[in-house]
Formats: structure tokens, sequence, C-alpha cells
């Protein structure tokens, strides 16, 4: 600690969990959003992934509520949240929001993964029978007309998921924007700029995980698929860079009062972090990646990897502006004469190894999600496969 | 189609259990804690208005400690409320336990320590010169600091660095005879501070000439039956020597 | 016409369902709500619609000897370790070279007087000093009320912003909220008057003093007059007398809070 701090300030409230809180439902709107740039807007290209990132989004979206209940002083009390919700507070909105489209979501899952239930249903049988029944809520005939209705249902639904996915985190941008006491945080750009970092860290981590999937399954990458997801990147990296850009280049030029103290903030606390990570090798440095993988030619093998590497890049930059946000806010004192300092502890609910284990459990309901109702349709007559199966009996 | 049904029966299932019925059902005692606490402002800051005080105020005081309480009323501390020094007293007086009596040198100096930041009009002492190691009580009762003390300076030390000046038994200049003579020898009394201490006189405050009339003779008015007659310790004075004690605004 | 026609079953029911939810939210909010609209008093003599509170703040007087802190902590069962504070003094030195130093150690509760703190400045070419005190200024346009999630701090009827800790969650999105510090929350054993811990806790101004007719301890226990409490709704009391007769100021006001403690002798430079 430095300078002037109110006698009770020093104690950073918001910590790691509440970094990985937006970081989490940010990969929930970009997975989503790039499920429904199939399913609404069409583009064929995004086919192969357009199944798995759905189940993506909803794998993320189980875990979103997590950081939020461990971080609580009285977690137990955390169904007030949904029962006696205070409708003027942004953070309420996570009641409702998170709610309806959670239901959206598994609303879409079901029924895009319907056909593939029903027909499991059919050929296993013991305890997986019976979970494959209950998914298919025991039924199990899939008349022509039924999937006509589906299909259309599903439209609507990726439809309004859309509005609904920006309003998932749309609402935590809100939640930091509209708090006038901190200058860092206080602007209307926030929403904004939370949701397109969000849409960039989705998109990033599909490009990432199809590439890491299909080695794990060793099929072939579908180059057009790929190239699709990077030109989406690029394009929403570069409207976020712009944002970002724009709002602290404003707060330079303005030169308000808060300015001293945030010029401070950025270039000494986390220069690092917020210069070199967020910006410099989290979008500058993949965007040019990109476009020079777009620009000049190369074979197949090195376009994946410069692509791989640069969505890395991007996500660990996404990271980077969450911390940065979260805990940089933090760190400027109100009396605007003083900083905190935070490092996360390693152990401890709020440590290093219990966000960690939170990051990683999307992954795994991902992988049991995939080993229930595998997303890939490159084999439609194909027997149940198992990518990720534990155990080594031969097939 | 049955699917949709079923999906639709499940839902409405889920939501009734999980937003009709908390609402309807009253809740028992052990889920209250686990979320399904209701809010009620009236309810919650009478909550807050029933905590017992700990401080009760220094007119409750005066019940039993009558003499303390009338030497104290009269005395400079009559703003530093009993409870300050003493601690709460809301137990005191149900138990009888005893009051804190700190008569430390530190606690006196929260308050009368010399610190730049305090209003110059505030008593402040120099707590590394005055009194040595000794507790301040030695010489002040902190009910009643003053008494006994060297009176204070009924003048600005302004534009004053050497008390003899005026104050000087021994000198012949006419108008010394002005200023009441020291009570006691100048010997081994250099400083005058030490004792009758620095800061503004106050309650005694001289009135000031207002502005513009500086030049003017001031007996012009202020004689016998002028507009406001001089008082009586003022005789024998002359117009020369008002502006040596009364500051010009 | 007949593909329509089924759908708008299929998305009647499911349109339906969503209504049915709707519905349940909006319909409970009257019945939330209720508890807060309806005037009641404190039982006792007390009535909260009679009195609306102020709170006045002399930087002139206060001589930064913080008992006032000393006060609360002693009142309230502020928690001494970690170092919460509902009130406390900052010391504001001034330099003759427009520098601004600010300070206040362990809150001011053990004043400013003793080495280093009393010598800290000793150096510097001072222009002015000067010490504020400061508390809660329970606002009457409370950011902190607005953004609570759950509803559990609140204004009363008498302006009072007070915390329900048998709601609160423990979010902290009301301490980010406060431009003043003014809150904290409160560690996991702390054996404060309600008994309750990891929730919100802050300056109440003394509520369980002021509704029986006594003065916040801070405002007791001031040897200076420094601090000053009133009733605004009485024309008699000394904080509508100052507030109609001496220039008053509040700290960030262009934040739009109102805060309901005025200062008399601010300076540019105190946030």
């Amino acid at each position: 600690m430095e300078g002037f701090l109110f006698p009770n300030e020093g104690i950073i409230e918001w910590d790691l969990l509440i970094v990985i809180y937006p970081f989490i439902t940010g990969l929930v709107a970009g997975a989503f959003i790039v499920s429904s740039l199939y399913h609404v807007f069409g583009i064929t290209s995004l086919k192969p992934v357009a199944r798995f990132s759905l189940i993506t989004a909803l794998s993320f979206l189980l875990v979103t509520p997590l950081p939020l209940a461990m971080h609580l002083g009285r977690p137990e009390r955390a169904l007030e949240m949904f029962l006696t919700p205070n409708l003027n507070s942004a953070m309420s909105a996570f009641g409702y929001i998170w709610f309806v489209y959670l239901l959206i979501v598994l609303g879409e899952v079901w029924l895009v993964f319907r056909p593939d239930i029903v027909k499991y249903a059919g050929a296993s049988e013991g305890l997986k029978k019976t979970i494959y029944s209950a998914l298919a809520l025991g039924v199990y005939e899939i008349p022509e007309e039924a999937l006509a209705i589906d299909k259309k249902i599903i439209k609507v639904l990726a439809f309004i998921g859309i509005p609904t996915a920006f309003l998932l985190h749309g609402y935590v941008g809100f939640i930091f924007g509209a708090v006038k006491a901190n200058p860092w945080w206080s602007t209307p750009l926030m929403p904004i700029i939370f949701l397109m970092s969000a849409t960039v860290s989705g998109i990033a981590l599909l490009l990432l995980s199809y590439v890491v999937v299909s080695k794990i399954r060793k099929t072939p990458i579908d180059q057009a698929c790929l190239r699709s997801l990077a030109l989406w990147l690029m394009g929403f990296l570069s409207v976020n860079v712009v944002l970002e850009g724009l709002e602290v280049f404003t707060m330079f030029y303005e030169a308000e009062e808060s300015w001293g103290i945030i010029s401070q903030l950025i270039t000494q606390k986390i220069g690092i972090s917020y210069f070199g990570i967020q910006f410099i090798s989290g979008a500058i440095v993949p965007l040019m990646v990109l476009g020079i993988v777009e620009a000049i030619g190369l074979g197949g093998q090195a376009k994946t990897v410069l692509r791989f590497l640069a969505s890395a890049m991007v996500l660990v930059g996404v990271f980077a502006m969450r911390w940065n946000v979260v805990i940089g806010g933090q760190l400027i004192s109100k009396s605007l004469r003083g900083f905190s300092s935070y490092v996360p502890p390693v152990f401890g609910i709020n440590g290093l190894i219990v966000s960690a284990v939170v990051m990683s459990l999307p992954f795994v309901i991902l992988a049991v999600l995939i080993y229930l109702i595998p997303p890939w349709q490159e084999e439609p007559q194909a027997v149940r496969r198992e990518p990720l199966s534990f155990d080594s009996r031969p097939r | 189609m049955p699917h949709l049904k079923r999906a639709v029966a499940l839902l409405s299932l889920v939501l009734v259990f999980m937003f009709v019925v908390p609402r309807v059902m009253p809740t028992p005692a052990f889920l209250i804690d686990f979320g399904f606490h209701t809010r009620n402002a009236e309810q919650n800051a009478e909550k807050w208005a029933s905590v017992p005080a700990s401080y009760v105020s220094t007119s409750v005081c005066v019940d039993c400690h009558k003499d303390k309480y009338t030497l104290w009323q009269k005395g400079n501390h009559r703003v530093v409320s009993c409870e300050n020094c003493h601690g709460p007293a809301a137990a005191h007086i149900t138990t009888g336990s005893p009051e804190v009596l700190n008569t430390s040198r530190d606690l006196c100096g929260t308050c009368h320590a010399r610190l730049v930041s305090r209003p110059s009009d505030f008593p402040q002492v120099d707590m590394k010169t005055m009194g040595g190691d000794a507790e301040c009580i030695t010489c002040h009762d902190p009910h009643e600091p003053r008494a006994g003390m060297p009176p204070r300076l009924p003048h600005s030390l302004e534009g004053r660095s050497d008390c003899q000046t005026c104050h000087n038994p021994q000198s012949h200049e006419p108008w010394v005879t002005v200023p009441p003579q020291a009570p006691h020898s100048l010997e081994g009394r250099s400083d005058c501070l030490s004792c009758h201490g620095s800061s503004e006189f106050r309650g005694a405050s001289l009135p000031h000439v207002p502005a513009g009339l500086g030049g003017t003779n001031c007996l012009l008015c202020h004689t016998t039956g002028g507009v406001k007659p001089l008082p009586d310790d003022h005789t024998g004075r002359t117009s020369a020597t008002c502006l040596n004690c009364h500051r010009l605004n | 016409m007949r593909y329509e026609l089924k759908i708008s079953r299929r998305d009647f029911i499911k349109i339906g369902a969503k209504g049915l939810l709707g519905g349940i939210i909006v319909s409970s909010i009257p019945s939330l709500l209720r508890g807060f609209t309806a005037a009641a008093k404190i039982p006792g003599t007390y009535d909260w619609e009679k009195h609306y509170w102020g709170f006045v703040c002399d930087n002139e007087r206060c001589i930064g000897c913080g008992r006032c802190v000393v006060a609360c902590k002693l009142e309230n069962k502020v928690p001494w370790e970690p170092e919460y504070n509902r009130t406390w003094v900052e010391r504001y030195v001034i330099t003759e070279s427009d520098e601004i130093f600010v300070d206040s150690p362990n809150a001011g509760r053990d004043g400013f007087a003793k080495a280093p703190i009393s010598t800290k400045y000793d150096g510097l070419n001072i222009r002015k000093s000067f010490f504020v005190p400061k508390l809660c200024n329970q606002c009457d346009n409370p950011p902190c009320v607005t953004v609570c999630p759950v509803g559990a701090t609140y204004k009363t009827k008498d302006g009072i912003v007070l915390v329900d800790q048998e709601h609160c969650i423990g979010c902290r999105y009301c301490i980010q909220a406060c431009p003043y510090g003014a809150r904290y929350i409160l560690p996991d054993s702390s054996e404060t008057h309600l008994g309750q811990v990891r929730v919100v806790d802050k300056c109440t101004w003394c509520y369980h003093r002021i509704t029986k007719g006594l003065l916040p301890a801070c405002v007791e226990a001031c040897p200076a007059g420094a601090r000053i409490f009133g009733d605004l709704r009485d024309p008699a009391s000394p904080v509508r007398k100052i507030l109609s007769e001496k220039r008053v100021y509040v700290l960030k006001p262009e934040l739009g809070t109102e805060p309901k403690v005025y200062y008399i002798g601010f300076e540019k430079g105190v946030y």
C-alpha cells in the first residue's frame, strides 16, 4: 500500500473469484454467438462447430454461479438473489437473466440433440439407457413434423438467445460501469467492452477447443471452419481494441480530476498487465498474426498452428482485461491519493488453486456432455463414439 | 407434440417449486437463514434501535458525583464529557464497576500536545518541555485544569517579543505603568511563555479599533462624557498608547 | 397456414410457461415491497416520521484528538482488529508549494500527538494544516441502497441508511459503490451487538441512541465541538442554525449522492 487510503480500504473485496466469473460468462456468450451464427444466420462454414459450441456454452453456463456463490460472505443466503431481488440493482439481474438464459440454452441443446438422444436410448442398456430415456422424456419417436417444429423452435431460441446472451454479459459490464464512486469503472462503454471481449474470448476458446478436440479424435480440421472462426475473431477483436482504446484515450484527453491516479494505475501498478498483456499480446499481436495468415499463403498445418497461438494469446489477453478492470479498479483508493496491492494467495477459497479448479470444471462437464451426446456430425450412422473414454476395454 | 408437452410440464413444475411454493408456504425456521429470509424495514430498524447504549451522557453523572460535577461544570473542561476520559458509564451505573482512570501524559497530550494542524486558538503546549516526565495532573486538576494556574495573557503577542519592555518594574519610561506590574520579580524568569502559555487570550479579548480610524485621536470620542467612556483602569493613559494594546482591524 | 397454426400452439404453450414465470415474479413484487412502504412506528415513543437527522463537521474546530473514534468503537463494538472504522479522522497538510499530504494513522484513534506521527511533517514548509472527521454521510440518494442485489440495505424514514444484517449476503457491492469508504465487511469472528459475521456494517449515526433522544457517541465525545448533530426538521436544532448561518460544503457533491454530513471549513483537495 502506498499513499493515503481510507481506513476501511486496503483489502481487495472482489478478488480472484470475481475475476474468473466474467471470464467464464464471457466464454458462454461468445460460444453461444458462434452457435447462433450458424443456427440463425446460416453461416454454413461454422457448421462443424455449431453443436460443439452449443454444449460448450452450456458447460460454462452451469459453472457460472459457482465463483459468485463462493465469494459471498454468506453463501447460504445466495437464494435471496432469486427470491427477494432488489430490481434497482444490476447485480440482481444475475438471478433472472442467468435463469432465463439457462432455460433457453437447455431448451436449445435438448431440441438440437434430441434425435441423437433418442437414438442412443434405443442403442444402449443399463444405467446409460436410463439416462438417455430420462433425457428423452420418454418420447422415442421423431416424426418428420416434430423435427420441423423442433427446427423452428431452435431457430427462435437461438434468436432470442442472442439478446439474452448480450444481457448476460452486458449486465456484468453494467455492474462495473454504473459505479460512479470508482473512476476506473465508471463509463457507459463498460457493458459494450465486456460484451465484445466476451465474444472474442468465446470465439478464441472455440477455435482452440476445435483444434484440440480434432487432434484428440484424429479427425481432419475443417480449414474453412477454422478460417471462418479466425475471421470472426479478427472482426470482433478489432472492435474490442477500438472500444478499450477509446475508453482510456478519452480519460487521458479529458484529464479529469481522477486522471492523476488512473494514469499512475495503468502505467505503474498494472502497466504490464494492461498495455503489455491486454493490448499488445492480447489484441495487437494476435490481429497481426491472423492478418498475416490471411494475407500470405501458408500450409494448412502452419495456418492451424498460428491461429491456435493467436487464440491462446487472445484468451490470456481477455483474462488480463478482466483482471485489470476488477482488481485494477480496487487498487485505487476512493481518496484518489493511494493504492492498495493485491497478490492472490495460493491456498484458501479465494486462492489460485481453487480458481484453477473452478476454471477446469466446465471442461469436465464438457467432457461428460461430449461422452453422452457427441456433437460431431461427420458420420451420422456411426455407433456412439467415445472420443474421451477413460476405460481401456477393446471395442 | 408429446415431447414438447412433457418438457413444458417439467418446466412448469420446476418454476412453481422455485417461485410459488416459497412465497405461499410459511418458511420453516431452520430455512430462514438459508436464503428464505424476507426483508422488513421497520422490523430491522427496530432491531437497530434496541441495541443497548454504552455511553450514558454526562448529565447522569451528577446524581452520584455532585462535587466533582460542580467543579467540572465551572472549568474549561466542561466541554469534555466525563466519559471521554473515564470510558463508557453504562456498565458502571448498573454494576458499580470501577471506571477508567488514565492519568498518563499521553491522554492529556492527545488533545493538548502542540500540533501545527490544530486550530491556533486551542490551548496547546509543547509536551517535550512542559512538565518534564511528570503526569500533567500533578499541577492541573483534570476537572478544573486552570485552577491555581498563572493567568493567561490579556493581549496578543504579535509585535511583542520582549515582555520586559513593558512589564519591567525598574524601567522609568512614563508609560510603563500602564500595563500591570509583574506581581513577581523578573529575576530568573526570562521565558514568560513557559508559565503564561503562548496561546491567544480567550474571553478577555480587547475591543479592536475599527479600520479607518487608525490615525484619529481616540480621546476625541472616548472621553469620560463621550461616546464610550474609557473604563476605570484606563486613568492616566494618553492617546499615544492606545494602539499598543488595541489592535487595528 | 396450417403449419403456422401448429407452431402457434406450441409457441403458445412455451410463451404461456414463460408468462407464468413472469407473472409470478411481477405479482410477488408488491408483497415484497409492502414491507418497505408501510408507515410504522418503532415501538416506544419514537416516531420515525417526525424526525430527519442531519450532521455537521467543523474542520475549523477539530483538534484531531481521536476521542470520537474510540468512543464509536466502544459504543458500537466495532472490531479493533482488523482495522475497521465507522468513523475516522484525517489530517491534511498543505505545503507552500501546493503539495497536499493526507494521513490517518490507525484511523486517528490514538490521536496525532505521539511521535513519529506528530513529527512526520516537521521538515516541510507548511502553509496550513487541519483535521477532517469522516463518517457515513447517510446520503439522501444513497448509491449503496441502489446497488444492493437483495435489498438488505435501506434508508429509514428519518434519513438513516441501515443494513439488515440478517438479510445481507455479503456480496460487497455496496462497499464498491460507496464513494466515501464508509462501509466494511465484518470479519469471521466479530462481537458486534447484532452478532452477525461476514456481512456488511457501517456507521448508523448511533441509531440506537438518537431514537432515545441521545447524541451519537462521537458527538458526545468530541471536546472541541467539531461534531454537531440535530434534527433537520426542528428549527431550533444546532444543525439547522448552522446551515442557515454558515457556508457549508459536502464531500464529492458532483456524484449526486446528497450527503447529509455538512462541513464547515472545507478545503479544495479534501475527498
